[in-house]
């Protein structure tokens, strides 16, 4: 309990100085909200051994920025919160499947440009608040399915842009998105354990938190998108994994992946926003 | 490389991760589903002393033969069978499998003819949700069918219509169980104080023995439906309460004022759970273990306090000694109501 305590801390001051910063932040390069549609495919253990796949729509925020007088220092905040309702492959069962992140990045740039092309990369650490909701209500005392997780970790960002000549394409570009967690705290019931244990025995919601790091929990959350930025809107296409090599919640770690296909959402999309070509 | 070879490239890969892979339903990879779910998530493979490794020697070889759903669904269904568990069930659209050997060899204890009679509640009884409830003479009586649909209001207008009565009996013969949290929000109604009832374990991993170290489970009448920690109250009970019922007899028998007659619950003291099979069958099965308050496993069912039988004679004689034991107990341990 101490070691969350300590956790939530440094959280708080990362935060905080964050927002003490914020005023210097004031080139954007990217400041955009969008929505999407597309597939979902969810692996839950807890609640059957099945796949579960479905259609799942999205939403999404997208914010990068730069110091004005620096601009190998940036920030990158990105929200996104989507729904999907998924069926087994027999189409016997639904499953309401409900998944939301926040993460605020600090990176380190790199940049490489040449005509036509350039190519960015990012590395850095983040902040991630990250949830999975899941509702199957086949069984009477274990209808749900919740995981909460609080963590710090290593982020890192390759882009690759060109700029289309003689189109309305403003830059067509092709980005990979990862952060794999360092340490954290994790909201989640063990393997086996149901939410009628969790309602009626005596620990009850205290014995859901466990500490997260690199000694139970290997997991990597990345994002796939190719996009066309136009002047004022971006489409684009990404493909979000999240796959768990050791899965934080079990106190008997068992190596398994999460699933054998990839766990993941892939989506169309179309922001909204304002994007200065760096 | 030209940049849009690349992008037609990401596009094609992404569409692949997309495709929809088609189940695999043959009667092989249905039955091994079967037996591997139970394998990795059933939870009494040692009490029942089980060797599930040979069960699967001795059906896997006889799905070869199998010719159609209707004999792949009763293989499956002999296998879950040799468990003799109430818990393990194949649902199905052609039929629901389960086991009855737990029950078989137990007397009903139980007629709803005779306690329909006027000597008992009579045709003109009550219904209230899975709530069946009447006078009789000056003792209240709830048959509890299920717990499904107990409501609290539904609690509230019985306790004012047995407002005048010296005591509660309450029947869970053949209720075969429901939410367990209802039980147990029931269970509280009778309590005066947050009361040790039992234990509750999970799984830890898929192996047979690795289970975390058992919770303790508390009854607290903070949680009752209503508030009858005075009533004097006869539990009845039967072989055919089973699951949450068991759970409910269980906490019961902590209760202070309660008396526990009849004969010993069927069990099922498992938490089930359901998964499901490629091609869409269903499968339930005990998933968390669960115990008395003295650590004990309710998997096998809960002994009455005291053991009473409905004989052939007593059939014969339209009599209902469970009730009539229980009359006789409020009667002779009358409590003051208030």
């Amino acid at each position: 309990m101490r070691r969350i305590k300590l956790l939530i801390l440094l959280l708080l001051a990362s935060i905080s100085l964050y927002a003490q910063n914020s005023g210097d932040v004031e080139h954007s390069s990217l400041n955009t909200w969008g929505v999407g549609a597309g597939g979902v495919s969810v692996y839950d253990p807890q609640l059957s051994s099945s796949v579960y796949r479905g259609f799942s729509v999205t939403v999404e925020g997208v914010h990068q920025n730069h110091y004005v007088k620096n601009d190998k220092a940036w920030w990158v905040v990105s929200d996104r919160l989507s729904y999907g309702r998924v069926l087994n492959e027999s189409h016997t069962a639904a499953m309401q499947h409900l998944r939301g992140k926040f993460s605020y990045a600090s990176c380190y740039m790199y940049r490489h440009d040449e005509s036509g092309w350039k190519i960015r990369c990012m590395a850095g650490g983040s902040l991630r608040l990250s949830g999975i909701l899941n509702y199957l209500p086949r069984n009477y005392n274990n209808v749900a399915s919740a995981d909460v997780r609080i963590q710090a970790c290593g982020y890192f960002q390759f882009g690759f842009m060109t700029v289309p000549a003689g189109s309305a394409v403003k830059e067509l570009g092709i980005h990979y998105s990862v952060e794999f967690p360092l340490i954290g705290c994790s909201f989640a019931p063990d393997y086996g354990e149901s939410y009628y244990e969790v309602w009626a025995s005596e620990p009850g919601i205290g014995s859901l938190a466990r500490f997260a790091s690199l000694h139970n929990c290997w997991e990597a959350d990345g994002k796939l998108t190719l996009s066309l930025g136009f002047k004022k809107f971006i489409m684009s296409m990404s493909f979000v994994h999240d796959n768990s090599l050791l899965v934080p919640t079990w106190k008997v770690p068992e190596y398994r992946f999460w699933h054998n296909d990839l766990s993941g959402e892939l989506s169309f999309t179309l922001h909204l926003g304002r994007m200065n070509i760096q | 490389m030209r940049p849009h070879i690349i992008y037609i490239v990401l596009l094609a890969v992404l569409c692949m991760l997309s495709c929809k892979r088609k189940p695999d339903i043959s009667p092989e990879a249905t039955f091994d589903a079967a037996w591997k779910i139970m394998d990795e998530h059933y939870c009494y493979f040692r009490e029942r002393d089980i060797d599930w490794k040979g069960v699967c020697d001795v059906y896997r070889p006889k799905v070869d033969a199998v010719n159609g759903p209707f004999e792949l669904f009763d293989l499956i269904a002999e296998m879950l069978d040799t468990l003799g568990d109430g818990h393990v069930n194949l649902i199905t659209p052609l039929g629901v499998s389960s086991s009855s050997g737990w029950f078989d060899d137990y007397p009903m204890d139980f007629s709803w003819k005779i306690l329909s009679d006027e000597d008992y509640l009579g045709k003109d009884y009550r219904t209230a949700g899975d709530l069946v409830y009447d006078t009789i003479g000056d003792v209240g009586y709830i048959r509890v069918t299920s717990f499904s649909s107990v409501s609290r209001s539904s609690l509230m207008y019985i306790d004012l219509y047995f407002q005048n009565c010296k005591g509660i009996i309450v029947d869970v013969r053949s209720n075969g169980g429901g939410d367990m949290s209802l039980a147990s929000r029931l269970a509280a109604s009778f309590f005066k104080e947050k009361t040790l009832t039992g234990f509750i374990r999970h799984k830890l991993s898929s192996k047979h023995d690795d289970f975390s170290e058992p919770e303790p489970i508390y009854t607290d009448p903070d949680e009752a439906l209503i508030d009858w920690k005075r009533r004097q109250v006869v539990v009845l009970t039967n072989r055919r309460a089973f699951s949450a019922t068991n759970s409910f007899v269980s906490a019961m028998r902590l209760a202070p004022h309660c008396t526990i007659v009849g004969g010993v619950t069927g069990g099922g003291g498992g938490l089930p759970l359901s998964n499901e099979l490629p091609n869409g069958w269903q499968l339930r099965f005990s998933a968390v273990p669960m115990y008395g308050a003295d650590t004990v496993s309710i998997e096998f069912g809960v002994k009455p306090d005291v053991e009473v039988h409905q004989t052939e004679d007593d059939i014969a004689n339209r009599r209902d000694p469970l009730v009539d034991y229980a009359i006789n107990i409020i009667h002779a341990e009358e409590l003051n109501p208030q």
